[in-house]
């Protein structure tokens, strides 16, 4: 999807229904669903739902477009110096991303940064981009790093689980559109995927609908599955399907229970100091120690990151070699 | 000999003449309910037995912690109820009663005066405050033309979305109640059901929420009542994206028209 310079007709659920061959009433009707009516929904819709309350899955958006800004860096390099440079500057970037930032990719979500990290990344974003100078020209390294300032401000206002004010739902809007339109500008090789469509339009749309897109995440929903593993004795059985039946169970009790008890009980108190502002407090990164690992545990963060490393390379390669793109 | 008078510091007091405040003591807080005490244990994951241990230590009937007796009697009575039956069939473990389960969890919020009222903005971006009840059709039919109820209508708002994962790999389907604060943690959203499964094509989907379709799109026509007026249910899909397009019959993204919120096309259209 390269076209971004204007906003495409909206899905409607009345296409939906189509699909299943019904009317708003539910009642059958004929001659419906053909293939000019297909609109890319070619099996039957699970559930009817407005599409404007499609969730624009901020979680994803966040892990989906911290990677690619990675790989563009590595694309970028070979590009302009060739697939050596570009294998080099990915193991530099790990070690910086692992040594200096202190964040790690996790072995699931495809093998990325995930969660806090991607705002650790984010928020560095004055460190991103210092080990491109030399490799690419200016422009583009300039290119990069307001990439990356614009992102570190987007990605607050995207994943804040709260009521944006219109000032900020505003500010969202033109960083995103400025954010999208430099990389497409800067880095010509690069498709603009549904994702970056759905982050461009929709979420701003959302955003304006609904006051927010963090309160709507998936958090929850990735959380279970940590929740089953770290507490799979407990609900241990015979089969898989037995196990499934257990934690149901135990679930469907927790639900006369919620957090609202707690709260009744014990309101929260605002905590006096909640950032810590003064330059030797001991919460701060720099004055805390640094924390001592076995040797087996150094060793496998290294091994990690070349891993890491060696996969942003073989996407960026294949990614450029596919577009056939020269410089 | 006297009997020792039951508040030694109070007795302490007038020996020595010292003036004691007759205010009024402060009234002890609320004990929990036995069920909630149940519903907490098992959200803990904490054995009868480690509780009766604490209860013990710490002289916990004094404050209205449960003997092992209640707790099981009150165990197996909230088993039968419908918002916790659970069914197993080929597919998973599932919520019997989705309806039941989703309005204890309302009531509750609503008596633990943590209900959050989310409102919808206009097209100007300001928020249209609600003041209407959801009315069901008499004659059937869909409630609002575009699955969708207007802005001033009082609502609750769920979202619901499934993900495969996990070791071994399983589909979780879980609803959020968007009506509170911070509705994406785990311990405020309900898990709906559990399928283990190694694909989660469109046709593996639709045969896990066979039971799960039909009580949504019973929510959706009749809505819930809570405090007295009837509310429409505002539903939002969630999950990843291949996800959303499983639930919205779409082919994914590489078809011509990759949105699952628009028409836009994946090459340009020449005007």
């Amino acid at each position: 999807m390269q076209d971004l310079s204007r906003k495409h007709p909206p899905r409607t659920s009345t296409q939906l229904l189509e699909m299943l061959g019904k009317d708003a009433f539910g009642h059958a009707i004929s001659g419906q669903g053909g293939v000019h009516k297909l609109l890319s929904i070619n099996l039957p819709p699970i559930f009817v739902v407005d599409p404007r309350q499609v969730v624009p899955i901020p979680v994803h958006l966040t892990i989906g477009i911290n990677s690619r800004m990675l790989q563009l860096a590595v694309e970028s390099v070979i590009i302009s110096r060739g697939s050596v440079d570009g294998m080099q500057f990915a193991y530099t970037l790990a070690d910086v991303l692992g040594k200096e930032l202190r964040v790690g990719p996790v072995p699931y979500h495809g093998g990325t940064f995930i969660g806090r990290h991607c705002h650790v990344i984010a928020h560095r974003s004055v460190r991103n981009g210092q080990e491109l100078m030399g490799l690419l020209p200016q422009a583009r390294v300039t290119a990069y790093k307001r990439a990356w300032a614009l992102w570190s401000v987007l990605l607050t206002t995207l994943n804040r689980a709260a009521i944006i004010p219109a000032a900020e739902q505003r500010r969202f809007a033109a960083s995103a559109t400025e954010f999208v339109v430099l990389l497409q500008r800067h880095f010509p090789w690069m498709r603009i995927s549904p994702k970056l469509q759905f982050f461009l339009h929709h979420a701003v749309d959302c955003m304006q609908r609904f006051g927010s897109i963090g309160l709507y995440g998936v958090q929850a929903i990735e959380a279970w599955h940590g929740f089953y593993r770290q507490n799979a004795p407990r609900f241990s059985a015979e089969t898989e399907l037995l196990s499934c039946g257990r934690l149901m169970r135990s679930m469907a009790l927790t639900s006369v229970a919620t957090d609202a008890v707690l709260r009744l009980r014990s309101p929260i108190r605002k905590r006096v100091s909640k950032w810590a502002k003064r330059p030797d407090d001991r919460r701060r990164q720099e004055n805390r120690p640094r924390r001592r690992y076995c040797r087996s545990t150094t060793e496998k963060a290294k091994k990690d990151r070349r891993r890491w490393a060696e996969k942003q390379f073989e996407v960026a390669l294949k990614r450029v070699s596919s577009r056939g793109w020269d410089g | 000999m006297g009997q020792e008078p039951a508040n030694k510091r109070l007795a302490a007091a007038r020996r020595l003449g010292v003036h004691v405040s007759m205010r009024s003591p402060q009234p002890p807080p609320p004990t929990i309910l036995v069920e909630k005490q149940v519903g907490l244990l098992a959200s803990m994951g904490l054995s009868h037995s480690k509780f009766q241990k604490l209860r013990l230590a710490f002289r916990g009937a004094v404050f209205g912690m449960a003997s092992i007796h209640a707790l099981r009697k009150s165990r197996a009575t909230l088993s039968r109820e419908p918002s916790a039956a659970v069914s197993e069939d080929d597919t998973g473990a599932h919520l019997v009663n989705l309806r039941a389960a989703l309005e204890r969890r309302l009531v509750d919020l609503c008596q633990s005066k943590v209900f959050v009222e989310r409102l919808v903005c206009d097209e100007q971006g300001r928020p249209v405050s609600q003041t209407r009840d959801f009315e069901v059709p008499p004659k059937g039919g869909p409630p609002y033309p575009d699955e969708c109820p207007p802005p001033d209508m009082r609502d609750v708002q769920f979202s619901f979305g499934l993900d495969k994962g996990g070791t071994p790999s399983s589909v979780k389907v879980v609803m959020g109640l968007l009506n509170q604060a911070h509705p994406h943690r785990l311990a405020k959203s309900m898990l709906a059901a559990v399928c283990p499964c190694e694909n989660d094509k469109h046709e593996d989907v639709e045969k896990m929420l066979r039971t799960h379709v039909p009580a949504i799109q019973d929510l959706l026509l009749n809505g819930f009542v809570l405090d007295g007026h009837r509310r429409a249910v505002r539903l939002f899909l969630t999950g990843d994206y291949p996800v959303i397009c499983i639930l919205l019959g779409h082919n994914g993204p590489n078809e011509t028209l990759p949105c699952v919120k628009c028409l836009g096309t994946k090459v340009p259209i020449k005007a």
